[in-house]
């Protein structure tokens, strides 16, 4: 199973919300964020957690062709984790 | 990919006009786009809360969102101008104009009352690769009257731009994007 992360042109952000295959957002840079919503006049000030993206959610982003106005694409196969092993039976 | 496609005539007759509402952002908040087939079907954001909601007071059917061709030498470009309006005129509208007009470039998803979404702001070619719209970027021009006593006072939002392409639709709601 390959691994995702985002591209290391991205490192230095600390929020890139997206929406996952579940249509629910999510911060590809990988810690929750907590997004305040202002009151109004029928409701009250509140917020919600955004969590952090998972595998599965990088993984969807990956094969969403999410690219930036460059063309650059967001999310990356992580070529530094060494590919799970095929069985060595002989 | 050059050629003419066959367009059937409709056999319908319920084809309204209009839009109703709008979200609006910055464009520099905008990270990466998600593109199928000619479609918007997803956008990255730097951060959260960053579209603003713009609801209409349209009693009078005067917003719009259009777009004209218009040949400049051999170059077919796509001139698009939007207007929405709302009742009234605070400070808080005020303090909103001069926010808005301040963005140097912004994105405006318009809900079209024949439930088409329309995103103005981004060109996507026939491949599928998007850019923010060149060689003009929409901005936000307000308008502030009084209008005289027989009226009422109203705040209007024109939203002009000129791209290469006419604008893209998206499948995303309003709910999808108030989650972003």
């Amino acid at each position: 199973m390959p691994k995702y992360k985002i591209h290391p042109r991205y490192a230095s952000k600390k929020q890139l919300i997206t929406l996952n295959a579940d249509s629910k957002a999510v911060n590809l840079c990988g810690t929750p964020v907590l997004k305040k919503y202002p009151a109004t006049l029928t409701t009250d000030e509140w917020s919600e957690t955004i969590p952090a993206a998972t595998q599965k959610d990088l993984e969807f982003v990956y094969k969403s062709n999410v690219k930036d106005s460059k063309g650059f694409p967001i999310v990356i196969v992580d070529e530094s984790e060494p590919p799970a092993k095929a069985d060595s039976k002989k | 990919m050059a050629e003419i496609v066959d367009i059937s005539s409709n056999t319908g007759c319920d084809f309204v006009g209009g839009v109703y509402l709008a979200y609006a952002t910055d464009s520099a908040n905008i990270t990466a786009v998600t593109v199928s087939a000619g479609v918007i079907t997803g956008f990255t954001m730097s951060g959260t809360g960053q579209w603003g909601k713009l609801e209409f007071d349209d009693v009078n059917n005067v917003a719009f969102f259009n777009e004209t061709g218009e040949l400049v030498g051999n170059t077919v470009r796509m001139n698009g101008e939007g207007l929405m309006q709302f009742s009234g005129i605070s400070q808080a509208k005020i303090t909103a104009a001069n926010q808005a007009k301040a963005c140097c470039g912004v994105v405006v998803i318009w809900f079209q009352n024949d439930g088409l979404k329309r995103v103005q702001g981004i060109d996507v070619d026939l491949s599928d690769n998007w850019t923010f719209t060149t060689p003009t970027q929409p901005r936000i021009l307000p308008n502030l009257n009084s209008d005289t006593g027989e009226n009422e006072a109203i705040m209007q939002y024109n939203v002009p731009h000129q791209g290469k392409y006419a604008s893209p639709t998206t499948s995303l709601d309003g709910a999808a994007i108030e989650a972003l």
